[in-house]
């Protein structure tokens, strides 16, 4: 009884919190928050996004089996920080000068094209599906398991949606926020507090968990972890592609335009990895401790689960909060990255007549519409949704050329950006479904063809071609803007 | 370009190659499989795993010092002004 109602009283908080932001009217408040968010909200956003609940049971099930290699989820973390803290600055400028919303809106604006802005949008919405599925799914599993069967996966999952769909759909990118910085709290400060207990009460601390790894299984504690012969490139690919794909999903990219300043990013990015290397390493050791337990063995993905209930009823309702909070964070940024995509990107750039309140509406709808049909999706399919969502990443880092160039380099240009994003998805889902025997014996994943054929492609087209007539003017913005800085430099010395 | 505009590309430069040498040190694999081992260990740690721990906490510092290197130049205080109402 304790956890079910520990998880509703969760779910209740985030309704409470959101009670004000419920009167968001206009497109830009729904999308952007009219670019009002401050440091904590940013820094919340990001990381309550970015964990996804999954993380509590298939990527913690992928340690407990492996052991070691799951930590490859921190240096991925260092390389997407990078990646945000590089695209900050012009994202931020071109955002608020031109009143952007979306990432796909960026890339038309920078390569001057309707048909990127679209082409992307629809790629992020579809890229997005699995894991949308993948995270009710888990809504849904979190309630059964914590119920001990009494709540069904299905009425679990629609419990969740009720509450999401109602706070995305009527606050938009406040509402997604404010219950981020609730959910972010949660998970680093109850979650953290609730593995540290679990990982001294059921499995002695930590020097003794990691002895008893030790001498039972010591190659979990190495890559690749044991029954596993892989490449050490596959160590690299992981990486990379997680790394440089992990920034460019629009339901984490799109929190830049809701910032209040480029000051507020660049100091999420200082909080974030400190937060996010501290609590992914917790996560992962306390999984990888797991690994020698005959139940652990028999059922990696419930682990978690099944320690936190041997520790008793508490430290499970606060587990499986924590598991929920992370869900929760995650599918509402995706639903308002998703919602306002299909209104801004693809509804208006089809019929230019669409007014800002009809373009709400349609959000609004979209969010609704897009919980039910995962709804249906992840209770019918939930057998495939790990493969389908771990095979996305090899498609988002063939994105990442052309947001980054796009950003650094003044000849990239609109053919080049096309032709490279398509060939590239071409390559990558090319060899994931086709996997031929190099993949597995050198170790590089799809992703990282995918990645080079955008990027070689990019290049050359970019030799090819004259820089295009409208690029001077962008690079004009961003020089003013740092012009107007040195201005208030001197004004401050003097 | 003006000198100060030099200077600070040069210093990011100089932040990007550090963050991007600890990214070196965990994945390129003649490195990587040099600390891929288990002694020693630390709190029982396996050395694999601090040293992923410890580059990721160092290109935190990195960050850190980025940050502050861009605060004291007036790098985040742009004034971007709102080119037209949608």
């Amino acid at each position: 009884m304790i956890p079910v109602l520990s998880l509703l009283a969760f779910l209740g908080l985030i309704l409470f919190i959101n009670r004000r932001q419920l009167g968001v009217s206009t497109m830009a408040d729904y999308a952007t928050a009219n670019h009002s968010i401050g440091v904590l909200g940013i820094t919340f956003g990001f990381l309550a996004t970015w964990y996804v609940g999954a993380g509590y049971t298939v990527f913690s099930g992928f340690a407990v089996n492996f052991g070691m290699i799951g930590v490859y989820v921190i240096p991925y973390g260092i390389i997407t920080l990078l990646v945000m803290y590089l695209v900050a600055e012009k994202t931020f400028i071109w955002g608020k000068k031109y009143q952007l919303r979306t990432q796909s809106e960026l890339l038309g604006l920078r390569y001057r094209s309707d048909f990127i802005r679209v082409l992307t949008g629809v790629a992020g919405v579809a890229l997005s599906v699995p894991w949308l599925l993948m995270e009710w799914y888990t809504i849904g599993y979190v309630f059964n398991y914590a119920t001990e069967g009494f709540i069904s996966p299905l009425l679990g999952m629609i419990i969740g949606i009720f509450v999401v769909v109602f706070y995305v759909a009527m606050g938009g990118m406040r509402s997604v926020v404010m219950a981020n910085i609730v959910q972010g709290l949660y998970m680093m400060v109850v979650g953290s507090a609730v593995l540290i207990y679990v990982l001294y009460s059921e499995l002695g601390g930590l020097s003794a968990a990691m002895d008893r790894l030790f001498y039972e299984a010591p190659k979990a504690m190495t890559f690749p972890g044991p029954g596993w012969d892989v490449s050490p490139n596959y160590w690299t690919a992981i990486i990379i592609t997680s790394g440089l794909g992990g920034f460019m999903w629009p339901w984490v990219y799109n929190k830049l335009f809701a910032a209040d300043s480029i000051r507020t990013i660049k100091q999420s990015v200082l909080f974030a990895p400190v937060l996010g290397v501290l609590s992914f390493a917790l996560l992962f050791i306390v999984s990888i401790a797991l690994h020698p337990l005959p139940f652990a063995q028999e059922n990696p993905e419930e682990a978690l689960f099944l320690v936190h209930a041997q520790a008793g009823v508490w430290p499970l309702a606060l587990f499986a909060v924590l598991v929920m909070a992370a869900s929760l964070g995650t599918v509402s940024g995706i639903l308002n990255a998703m919602s306002t995509a299909i209104s801004g990107d693809i509804a208006q750039v089809m019929n230019r007549k669409i007014t800002e309140k009809t373009a709400l509406l349609i959000a609004r709808w979209s969010v609704v519409v897009m919980s039910l049909g995962a709804l249906v999706g992840a209770y019918l399919k939930e057998g495939q949704l790990v493969f389908m969502a771990l095979m996305t990443y090899q498609g988002m880092i063939v994105l990442s050329p052309v947001v980054l160039l796009g950003l650094y380099w003044r000849r990239a240009n609109k053919f080049g950006a096309v032709a490279g994003f398509l060939m590239g998805m071409v390559v990558s889902f090319g060899l994931t479904l086709t996997e031929p025997a190099f993949i597995q014996t050198y170790g590089w994943t799809p992703g990282v063809y995918g990645f080079l054929t955008t990027l070689i492609i990019m290049l050359v087209t970019g030799y090819l071609r004259p820089v295009e007539s409208h690029v001077d003017a962008l690079w004009g913005d961003i020089a003013e803007a740092r012009g107007q800085t040195r201005d208030v430099t001197a004004t401050r010395i003097s | 370009m003006s000198a100060t505009n030099m200077h600070s590309r040069r210093l990011s430069a100089i932040f990007i190659t550090l963050i991007l040498a600890t990214t070196f040190l965990t994945t390129f694999p003649p490195i990587f499989l040099w600390a891929n081992t288990i002694e020693p260990r630390w709190l029982g740690l396996p050395f694999a795993m601090v040293w992923h721990i410890s580059l990721a906490l160092l290109a935190t510092g990195f960050f850190a010092a980025w940050y502050l290197f861009e605060s004291w130049s007036g790098l985040l205080d742009l004034q971007v002004e709102v080119e037209a109402e949608r």
